[in-house]
């Protein structure tokens, strides 16, 4: 086996350099291929060292300000838990649909999110035993992500809003229906799904370019980080509506 | 998932590792995306190799990521963490080289003005992605101990050596919604750095793993015995050959 390999890569490494001989076309004399040789040998060791020099000196400053940045953080760290609870408490939980399309409004909203997000994780897990135990604490770990995006404000915008109006719809009394849509158009929006034949023959088709395009892709299908958590809203939607019917039962 | 749903995958690859096929290493949505560019399904499907062994994927990966000395060609091909590269990549877990090629191929020499700095690269993300769950646990498993020596010994050599490597970000993912094609230059130290502390690479995840700590003394110590033990090696190898 070794042998095959051995002649397969020196079959293959000559006929790449016979390649790329005839891509050249003219190629040159002997004595200016000498030169730039010697030229970069002379010219490559002294950056290497310099390069060697500067990353030393960088990997130990930013190596102590890392330190002292951490060590800093973690002193501080409860009393920045306190005003983050603190702060948590003064927000209103109520989405104003005015603010979904604004960006002044964004660091709000994104906050609303969060916390209404919360709210229903602790109304599941007050019914833990009547509603679905076991998918509850895959989904706190699928939303994590989302929840911290959503505290840093560092969510796309255009996936706050198609949120943000999820959420919106699911505050509302009896609008399940529209919260359902607009997961829907959250999740897959108007861009064409990759159902079907994928892989007939080897040319590129237009439609199948709409399809595979790296830009045109659904949000589900923009990494499996998203997709969980995306899937995870839905389990939240499905809740609500089970708690909204079991409450008005109730009363 | 419901009880009464069902998927037909017609992409996974019929070799089997650790009991499960070996393309579930990498996620369901990568995977798809990775089998339906248009690289794949020209260069890598099985009726374009003519085959589905390690011989055929050898010319293509020799033909996109060999360098030779003096000559540039080829330069769109020769990034780290592009399509092409995770196509190719995607194609080396699902024909899954045994042993001796992975020996072979880790020690290429160059010669005549050949390198092989971007398979070494390739074969690295390869090893942490395939095998990340191997542990020297079982003293009776000689195939595994010999695998964790070799992956050992290549991390180690490499987080010594300063070569460079063109790249994606290691963060960045190719195929994300978001995603600004930039390049960068990288040394293999780096990306062994990265592979050996980080949990996912070109937004791909890489599973926990314990023969890639090669940052304790200890483990340093080791690493070194086994180094001079692959040297040995290589000179078996120059001797059975002459």
């Amino acid at each position: 086996m070794d042998l095959d390999l051995a002649s397969i890569l020196k079959g293959e490494i000559s006929k790449k350099k016979k390649e790329l001989a005839n891509s050249k076309g003219v190629q040159p004399p002997c004595t200016e291929k000498f030169q730039p040789h010697e030229s970069a040998n002379i010219d490559e060791t002294p950056r290497q060292v310099e390069q060697e020099s500067t990353d030393e000196e960088n990997l130990s400053d930013n190596q102590s300000d890392d330190i002292r940045t951490t060590i800093s953080k973690l002193e501080n760290r409860p009393e920045r838990i306190q005003e983050a609870i603190a702060q948590d408490k003064t927000i209103s939980v109520i989405i104003d649909p005015s603010q979904i399309g604004s960006t002044e409004g964004k660091p709000l909203l994104s906050m609303k999110c969060n916390l209404y997000i919360h709210e229903i994780l602790s109304r599941w897990k007050a019914s833990l035993e009547a509603y679905h135990p076991e998918l509850f604490l895959d989904t706190k770990k699928a939303l994590f992500p989302l929840l911290l995006q959503l505290r840093r404000n560092q969510l796309a915008p255009d996936l706050l809003i198609s949120l943000a109006t999820v959420l919106y719809h699911l505050q509302q009394p009896k609008e399940i229906n529209l919260a359902v849509q607009s997961y829907m158009k959250l999740s897959i929006g108007n861009v064409a799904w990759p159902i079907g034949v994928t892989s007939v023959g080897i040319h590129a088709r237009s439609a199948h370019s709409k399809i595979q395009g790296g830009r045109n892709a659904a949000n589900i299908m923009i990494d499996e980080r998203t997709r969980l958590w995306i899937t995870s809203i839905k389990r939240l939607i499905t809740f609500e509506e089970w708690y909204t019917s079991n409450h008005d039962s109730l009363a | 998932m419901a009880v009464n749903e069902f998927q037909v995958e017609s992409n996974i690859s019929p070799k089997q590792l650790n009991n499960q096929s070996v393309s579930l290493v990498i996620p369901r949505l990568t995977r798809d995306k990775i089998h339906n560019s248009m690289y794949y399904k020209v260069n890598l499907s099985n009726e374009s190799l003519r085959g589905n062994t390690m011989v055929e994927l050898l010319k293509v990966m020799i033909g996109a990521f060999g360098t030779i000395k003096g000559q540039n060609g080829h330069l769109h091909m020769m990034v780290l963490g592009g399509i092409e590269f995770k196509c190719i990549l995607m194609k080396l877990i699902e024909i899954r080289p045994n042993f001796q090629q992975l020996n072979f191929l880790l020690n290429v020499k160059n010669e005549n003005g050949f390198d092989s700095k971007y398979i070494i690269a390739l074969l690295l993300v390869y090893a942490r992605l395939q095998y990340y769950y191997l542990n020297g646990n079982n003293k009776n498993d000689d195939d595994e101990n010999d695998l964790i020596k070799l992956f050992k010994v290549q991390l180690y050599k490499y987080s010594q050596h300063y070569f460079k490597l063109k790249s994606f970000p290691l963060q960045v993912d190719c195929f994300a919604h978001s995603y600004n094609e930039e390049l960068c230059i990288i040394h293999i130290d780096e990306l062994v750095d990265w592979l050996a502390t980080q949990d996912h690479i070109w937004g791909i995840p890489l599973g926990k793993c314990q023969w890639n700590k090669i940052y304790n003394s200890d483990e340093e110590s080791s690493s070194s015995e086994s180094e001079s033990n692959g040297d040995s090696e290589d000179d078996n190898d120059t001797s059975s050959e002459s």
